[in-house]
């Protein structure tokens, strides 16, 4: 027995991993359980790995609209999510939406925009709409902000406060390719025409159903949800952690593992669902003690999940 | 984490309590109160990280000792004085410092000492102390080649826990092993040193001739004597007969050549019927109830007064069955020696001589005489006493009416004198009065310190009739033996029981008797003649208690969910596949069986996962199931 359009979702997974993103399964899956999830995902890597290729043809994919933003340090609030002008020809103003009013938008290297837009973002990404100039507009569903930034540059960035970066539900690298694949690229040249040519594999209601059944028929079980709260637990007295999982991390936590679930056509989820997600979603959440800012967060999570022992019976 | 140094220390403070406490008992007094004092000093010490004795000083001690044993030291007196040796060298060395050699040399001298133990005394302790010590001086030794390679070595508790586990399995190896050839190896009765240098000192107890007045204080010893498993009787009935002193040469009343009594028959009376087990000893006489019918299981001759003597080695313990008639009345058949039975020294002091003499006039039957002596003991107020006792050269006047003390032999030798001088035929009996009865083990225990004489007297148509003098002491109610019957507490009986079981089952242990056992173990098989009584009941509540330390174990192990024993299975075998020494708890059941790539291990994880991760119990027949596919998975690896 299948989930609700459990094969079309892993369709498209295959689909891009096998024929136009080679090697970047695992950051697909995790865009993917963000989407069904319906969080936003911070990308983090160097420029030039395909993290717009990526963002671009998920929403080729998957038949949605795709609007891009691209960041600057002058960039305005309004430019991202649309202005009104007036229309001389019927005399009122009319309201011209920005690129935010696209199901999939890709807000590439965020932490070179300025907090005011920053924060006005990740607002539209908290409240699902945008108020412009008294108006509120709703914003397109499903949504999804797909964000990059660029972890080594340091000058002229504003790199985004921990309470920001908590609304982000995963964040991931992408990775370099395998060799192979390297080389098939550097052979091929960019992906970016072929990309702009895939058509959509499912509609706008398979990912709607498929949203829903992860909500609704994936079954979280009491060991599964100790087990989550051990891990919150234990990174909040980790030695090396100043402030460790939020509840809303923990929900994230909770959320993507179901996700994880569903894309492995299981209606319950398993402990391995809840570390497969754990690195993506809870790492960016701890705030490490100043002595220990040069660590690498995910590994510390990791050696937390290591130090804690799996539910078993 | 724990030093290793002070993991040691505790070992070697234990073993040498274990190797000093059998033989404390034994030690001189000063020894007995250094050994405390060194023990308690080197633990402070040991707190402080001090030393106490620097090694010159140690020795100059050590050498003082041999020089005073060394002098005390003799052929007759050889052991005790080792064992104090040995055990004040243990005090010394517990005091110099703590470094390998000196633990090691305590380790050998505790053995040492454990082992001299055999030489003075055979106690069922002794097993316990023995596998005790094996153990401990193993696992020392074990420590002490971590100590000496680093004394500052400190290790986790789990270290710790699995350094001893494995240092176990040696003795326990050799412990097992010593079970299995048990039956062949060849084991001694007695303390060795017994065999070597026989007792010196005479026991106070029960002997081959009675001479009231020959000592001037009576020290009982409670050293047991026999054992007599019977059903409970009534306490006056306790008299153990064993000897039948029938001569009166002075003052001293013998087992004469002749046989004063032709022959006799039993009549009347309640068969009672004994197992007894007697301790090694020097006479020959085998005791049973008064009167003490016929003896089974053991070589031996009997008289017509029916006393049972086996010629048999003393140096064993014997075990022999006899029935005997309470309450039976020993009817003479034939002619008694007159002449023996009523000769009385001729230099009988006047005053006893006189109270024979009014009494022959004043009774006409033989009932009537000794009726009027009776009365006579007890117009006397004699008292019964075992110390401040009537002078040795007069020991029957000052008796009856000097002092008015004494024990058995007093009582019971001048009612006889008194009783011969007015025509009764008499004779004295010596055995034992009384026994504390042991519950657990359904048995009498008789000590040497109930060692008894009384009287027999002739009636005039044959019949032989029991007179106890001593019950006419003023105190007999508190002073005699067997008319209040001492109880004991159950832990001595416990203890009296199991060294009853040691004696039986391991001391008396005889190879010929095994081998014949072992050859009728076909037929034992076929026929079984088991019998719940043969077992001394004293092992029952070890029995009982093994069993539930065994059940709690499993009840302990059991409760463990079915689910956590499955997985537990499941992790075995995927730490075997993999080649690990267990599975660490992080790593959960999928992601086990994707390291294994087994499509057996992926349908486990599958099926397990879907009840567990969605809060459900496993079905029984699930179980059976998930258990069947581990057995798959095991059996096409292997």
């Amino acid at each position: 027995m299948s989930l609700t359009r459990h094969a079309e979702i892993t369709g498209i997974i295959d689909t891009l991993s096998g024929n136009y993103l080679q090697g970047k399964i695992r950051a697909i899956k995790l865009a993917m359980i963000t989407l069904l999830s319906g969080g936003h995902l911070l990308l983090e890597d160097i420029p030039g790995l395909g993290k717009t290729t990526l963002a671009l043809a998920l929403a080729r994919a998957l038949g949605l609209s795709f609007g891009r933003v691209q960041c600057t340090s002058d960039l305005m609030p309004s430019d991202i999510t649309g202005l009104s002008i007036y229309d001389r020809r019927a005399e009122n103003f009319k309201f011209i939406p920005g690129p935010i009013f696209n199901n999939i938008v890709l807000v590439d290297e965020i932490n070179r925009s300025m907090p005011k837009t920053q924060s006005a973002l990740l607002e539209a990404m908290e409240e699902m709409r945008v108020t412009v100039e008294g108006v509120t507009h709703n914003l397109p569903d499903p949504f999804l902000v797909i964000a990059t930034q660029n972890p080594l540059e340091q000058v002229g960035t504003y790199p985004l406060p921990e309470s920001q970066l908590d609304r982000f539900m995963v964040t991931t690298g992408v990775g370099y390719p395998p060799a192979e694949v390297e080389k098939a690229i550097i052979k091929g040249g960019s992906l970016r025409d072929e990309i702009r040519h895939i058509e959509p594999l499912i509609t706008l209601e398979d990912i709607r159903l498929a949203r829903q059944a992860v909500k609704n028929d994936i079954l979280l079980s009491d060991k599964v949800v100790d087990y989550i709260f051990a891990i919150m637990a234990a990174t909040r007295a980790h030695p090396l952690i100043l402030s460790g999982i939020s509840s809303r991390g923990g929900i994230s936590l909770a959320e993507a593992a179901k996700a994880a679930a569903y894309l492995e056509n299981r209606n319950y989820v398993i402990p391995e669902d809840v570390k497969m997600v754990a690195g993506a979603v809870g790492a960016h959440r701890l705030i490490l003690r100043p002595e220990n800012e040069t660590l690498n967060k995910e590994e510390v999570l990791q050696s937390v999940l290591k130090s804690l022992p799996v539910p078993l019976a | 984490m724990v030093n290793i140094k002070r993991l040691l220390d505790f070992f070697t403070y234990a073993i040498v309590l274990l190797g000093t406490l059998p033989l404390f008992p034994h030690l001189d007094l000063p020894v007995r109160a250094l050994l405390p004092l060194a023990l308690i000093a080197a633990l402070i010490a040991d707190h402080r990280g001090r030393t106490l004795l620097k090694t010159p000083a140690a020795t100059l001690l050590t050498l003082a000792f041999f020089a005073y044993y060394g002098l005390t030291l003799s052929l007759a007196n050889f052991i005790l004085p080792l064992v104090n040796l040995l055990v004040l060298l243990l005090a010394v060395l517990l005091l110099t410092a703590r470094t390998g050699r000196n633990t090691l040399q305590a380790f050998v001298l505790s053995l040492f000492a454990l082992a001299s133990s055999t030489l003075i005394t055979l106690s069922p302790y002794f097993l316990l102390f023995m596998v005790l010590q094996i153990l401990l001086i193993t696992v020392g030794l074990v420590l002490l080649a971590y100590f000496v390679a680093d004394p500052q070595l400190s290790l986790s508790r789990q270290q710790i826990r699995r350094l001893l586990s494995f240092a176990l399995i040696l003795p326990v190896t050799s412990l097992l092993l010593m079970a299995l050839i048990f039956p062949i190896l060849p084991r001694t009765q007695r303390p060795v040193w017994g065999f070597l240098n026989p007792a010196i000192a005479a026991t106070a107890g029960f002997s081959e001739q009675v001479k009231p007045g020959s000592v001037a204080e009576l020290n009982a010893v409670k050293q047991v004597v026999f054992r007599a498993e019977s059903p409970l009787q009534p306490q006056e009935e306790l008299y153990w007969r064993g000897i039948v002193l029938d001569t009166l040469r002075g003052n001293t009343w013998l087992r004469g050549d002749d046989r004063s009594v032709r022959g006799s028959r039993l009549e009347g009376g309640r068969p009672v019927q004994q197992t007894i087990s007697l301790e090694p000893q020097s006479g020959g006489y085998l005791f049973a109830l008064d009167l003490p019918e016929s003896l089974q299981g053991i070589r031996h001759r009997s008289s017509p007064d029916l006393v049972h003597y086996t010629s048999q080695s003393q140096r064993q313990r014997v075990r022999y069955e006899a029935v005997s008639r309470l309450g039976a009345t020993l009817q003479e058949v034939g002619r008694s020696d007159l002449e023996i039975l009523l000769a009385v020294p001729p230099t009988l002091p006047a005053r006893l001589r006189a109270v024979g003499e009014r009494i022959r006039q004043q009774g006409r039957t033989v009932e009537e005489k000794i009726a009027l002596t009776e009365d006579f003991f007890l117009q006397q107020q004699l008292s019964y006493a075992t110390s401040d006792l009537p002078d040795s050269q007069n020991p029957l006047d000052d008796f009856l009416f000097g002092k008015r003390r004494g024990y058995c032999e007093f009582f019971a030798s001048s009612f006889a004198v008194i009783l011969r001088q007015a025509e009764v035929p008499t004779r004295l009996v010596g055995g034992y009065l009384g026994g504390d009865y042991n519950g657990l083990g359904g048995y009498y225990l008789v000590t040497e310190d109930m060692a008894h004489v009384w009287v027999e007297a002739r009636l005039e148509d044959g019949r032989w009739t029991r007179i106890d003098p001593s019950r006419l002491a003023i105190n007999a109610a508190t002073a005699v033996r067997g008319s209040n019957p001492a109880h004991l507490g159950v832990l001595r009986q416990l203890a009296d029981s199991a060294s009853h079981f040691w004696a039986h089952s391991i001391l008396n242990y005889d190879l010929l008797r095994q081998i014949e056992i072992l050859r009728n173990t076909g037929e034992r098989l076929n026929k079984p003649t088991w019998r719940p009584q043969e077992i001394p009941s004293g092992l029952f509540p070890l029995a009982a208690a093994a069993v539930a330390i065994i059940l709690g174990y499993t009840v302990w192990h059991r409760r463990k969910s079915r689910e956590q024993r499955l997985v537990a299975r499941f992790q075995r075998l995927a730490a075997k596949q993999l080649g690990l020494a267990s599975i660490p708890p992080h790593i959960g059941i999928h992601e086990l069986a994707r390291r294994l790539k087994d499509p057996l291990a992926h349908e486990f994880a599958e099926r397990y996962g879907q009840a567990i991760y969605q809060d459900r119990r496993l079905s029984r027949a699930e179980i059976r199931e998930l258990n069947d596919l581990l057995s798959r998975m095991r059996g096409q690896k292997v």
